[in-house]
């Protein structure tokens, strides 16, 4: 759990005197073991928050706590290296290996090397590279999603219970972003971190956030389940920041096989077929195309797997 | 080189475009038939212009002697053959280009040692610019067959044909074969001024080296401090810039008096050797203009490390020291070299003139020869030098590609 407390980080201009403040009176709570997406316009404040937490910026004013205890106890260095961080240019190291960058911080923790060669190989695992195969390449010899996948293993080499993530998908095409970020929520199903994801994807907030903390001018405009901003924004700054075609945008993160009801023969017969790995929004769609409130999922083998009705599209975002 | 290989790997069969032969798949552009044509018009100038210069002795006004008539049309052969083997069998340039130089070395022996023969023992046969040419379009010639190993890929030893032909030719004439380059007058100074040339080459190496070595010490710690604050760059590359634009004659006759103080006001200082003139004001010259081109490339090179990469470091825990070391060091590391390379290359021409404040070195040669108006002699100088510097500047690139190897596109985009 991290909890900020009255964060603040004001700047002052030298020749002017004036104050301007990139994050005022901040008070938040990220849950233990979920993934909080801190959303907002560029120049929200939501980097300078995020970089509070590991201390790249010290606040102006307030205090942040992880697990009920004050990150400015012990040395920077110290508490970096216990906060996996993973940052939009990758920030790789060129001139090392796959497996050298990955065990960075396990090496400037002074851990066996023995020990860290192993977890190397088993984080490459984890994020679906083959170790033999990417082990001893280059970062420059790896695409983008490759190297974004380094990325994330080399965060989480130390086992850290806490993880910044600062746009981490963002210098990804559509392609490659949407695999990476399928791969990292089956990594968090399993490891439940505690995340801080900074991004200005409306798109990745619904569909990675268990909660999200939109941002306006340095303060928290609300925090909630994407349900909530969705359906319940307390303001039209969230209204109008989300769109009006946020629904949409939410369900279109979602697959129909998580959503389908199991169904007989009989139920689904003569409905359109779609496949269980479509996302919701197409199905809506289709829905509306073919004048129907319900599909039919099937397999990849063409075997129904179940239906998927107008009424369980509504529901899903209840 | 880039026209060469942005051509398609499958040409068109049978219609060749105009300036681009077409060889088993390869095309090969019309920039390197320019390449050929620049080697071959001063091959062609030199056959017919004396290769020789005969003075009765080493100061005396000489005359000029050519080549003989068939060896003129053998010469006039070779350069024609150079565009001709480019435009229809390409890879024979390497063998014209080896064959040139190492004839061309024998062609310099012969005529200078008949030239000799028929005069006293104090004549002097120098080369003239006939000689001198064909060695530039020789030179040339090799460089156009270094492209076009470079695009076969193939029979990468005929890049190195040239260097055992002219061992060959050289072991030949000191075995006796043929006359050999022993009576041109170049080789004469030089059998003459043997220990000579040793010893001063060994002091201009010393200078270089220990020029170069007080730079990097002085200008890596001023790279790196400049590297992290906006003023201190610009005062340090302020001042780096202001001695470079000090011609380097002004700046040694500059560094006497105020050495030449400090030696008389402090007895130790003399004692160490250090005066007015000598080696100490040269080594201080070339330290100073060694300064800019190191700690340019090092601020270049060490604000050239991508921000993510430091922010990265940084926020995974890396001390300041640490993160210089590991991370923001090898990333700068080749760039930052090739302004030792650049350095250095220049020191070699910088402590030619130290031999005016009596600093010695090669330009003792140089020197002697002016005032005395022998050109052999200011040759014993120039080779030597230039070849110092060549050496300094592959040696160094090893370096820097050693160092940029990890880094792969990163290292060689320069």
């Amino acid at each position: 759990m991290i909890e900020l407390q009255h964060l603040e980080k004001r700047y002052t201009n030298p020749q002017t005197g004036s104050e301007f403040y990139a994050v005022k009176d901040l008070t938040l709570t990220f849950p233990s073991g979920e993934i909080t997406a801190l959303l907002g316009p560029s120049g929200c404040g939501k980097t300078t928050t995020l970089r509070m937490i590991n201390r790249l910026i010290e606040p102006t004013g307030g205090s942040v706590l992880i697990d009920g205890q004050t990150i400015y106890s012990q040395r920077p260095e110290e508490l970096r290296r216990r906060i996996g961080y993973v940052i939009q240019q990758i920030g790789l190291f060129p001139h090392l290996t796959v497996a050298q960058n990955i065990a960075t911080v396990p090496d400037l923790l002074g851990q066996p090397k023995a020990q860290t060669k192993v977890r190397v190989l088993e984080l490459l695992d984890m994020v679906g590279l083959e170790p033999e195969r990417f082990a001893n390449k280059r970062p420059q010899e790896l695409s983008g999603g490759q190297q974004q996948r380094v990325g994330v293993a080399r965060a989480l080499a130390a086992d850290p219970p806490v993880l910044l993530m600062d746009e981490p998908f963002g210098a990804l095409d559509p392609l490659a972003r949407d695999m990476v970020q399928d791969a990292f929520l089956d990594i968090q199903r399993r490891l439940k971190k505690t995340i801080v994801l900074v991004t200005h994807d409306i798109d990745e907030a619904l569909r990675m956030g268990d909660h999200i903390a939109l941002m306006q001018s340095g303060e928290l405009a609300q925090f909630g389940t994407p349900d909530d901003l969705v359906r319940r924004p307390t303001s039209d700054f969230v209204r109008q920041f989300l769109g009006e075609d946020a629904a949409l945008r939410q369900l279109a993160g979602v697959k129909v096989k998580a959503l389908m009801q199991p169904s007989d023969a009989q139920r689904s017969a003569g409905l359109p077929h779609v496949p269980a790995d479509l996302n919701a929004r197409s199905a809506l769609s289709i829905m509306l195309r073919e004048g129907t409130e319900a599909l039919a999922v099937v397999g990849e083998d063409g075997q129904v797997l179940g239906v998927i009705t107008w009424r369980a599209l509504e529901r899903d975002s209840v | 080189m880039s026209a060469l290989r942005a051509t398609s790997p499958l040409p068109p069969p049978a219609t060749p475009q105009p300036n681009r032969l077409t060889l088993g798949g390869l095309a090969l552009g019309g920039d390197l038939q320019a390449v050929l044509w620049l080697a071959a018009l001063p091959m062609l100038a030199a056959s017919v212009l004396p290769w020789v210069m005969l003075r009765p002795n080493r100061l005396a006004p000489g005359h000029y002697l050519h080549l003989p008539a068939p060896t003129v049309m053998l010469g006039l052969l070779l350069a024609l053959a150079l565009p001709l083997a480019g435009r229809f069998w390409p890879r024979a340039v390497a063998v014209i280009a080896a064959l040139a130089l190492a004839l061309g070395t024998v062609w310099l022996g012969q005529a200078t040692t008949s030239a000799v023969a028929d005069s006293g023992a104090v004549a002097r046969a120098s080369a003239s610019s006939g000689w001198w040419l064909w060695l530039l379009g020789s030179g040339v010639a090799l460089y156009g067959a270094g492209l076009i190993a470079g695009q076969l890929r193939q029979a990468q030893w005929l890049r190195w044909l040239w260097l055992a032909l002219l061992l060959l030719v050289l072991a030949g004439g000191e075995l006796g074969y043929w006359p050999g380059l022993r009576h041109w007058s170049v080789v004469q100074e030089f059998s003459v001024h043997q220990g000579r040339v040793a010893q001063e080459l060994g002091q201009h190496i010393r200078l270089v080296l220990s020029g170069l070595g007080l730079a990097v010490l002085i200008s890596a710690p001023l790279a790196v401090w400049a590297s992290r604050s906006n003023q201190v760059s610009s005062v340090v590359m302020s001042v780096a810039g202001g001695i470079q634009t000090i011609p380097s004659l002004a700046l040694l006759g500059l560094l006497i008096a105020p050495l030449a103080a400090l030696s008389s006001h402090f007895p130790a200082l003399r004692e160490a050797g250090i005066s007015g003139i000598g080696t100490a004001p040269a080594l201080c010259a070339m330290t100073l203009y060694a300064l800019l081109p190191i700690v340019r490339n090092g601020l270049v090179a060490l604000r050239g490390v991508p921000s993510g990469v430091m922010d990265a470091a940084r926020g995974m825990g890396m001390t300041d020291n640490q993160r210089f070391w590991r991370v923001q060091l090898p990333l700068a590391l080749p760039v930052w070299l090739s302004g030792v390379r650049q350095a250095a290359v220049m020191l070699v021409g910088v402590a030619s003139v130290a031999q005016l404040i009596g600093a010695g070195g090669l330009g003792y040669f140089i020197f002697s020869g002016m005032q005395s108006g022998a050109a052999d002699l200011i040759l014993l100088g120039v080779i030597p030098a230039a070849a110092l510097a060549i050496v300094l500047d592959m040696l160094l690139r090893a370096l820097e590609t050693l160092t940029g190897r990890p880094l792969g596109l990163l290292g060689r985009g320069r």
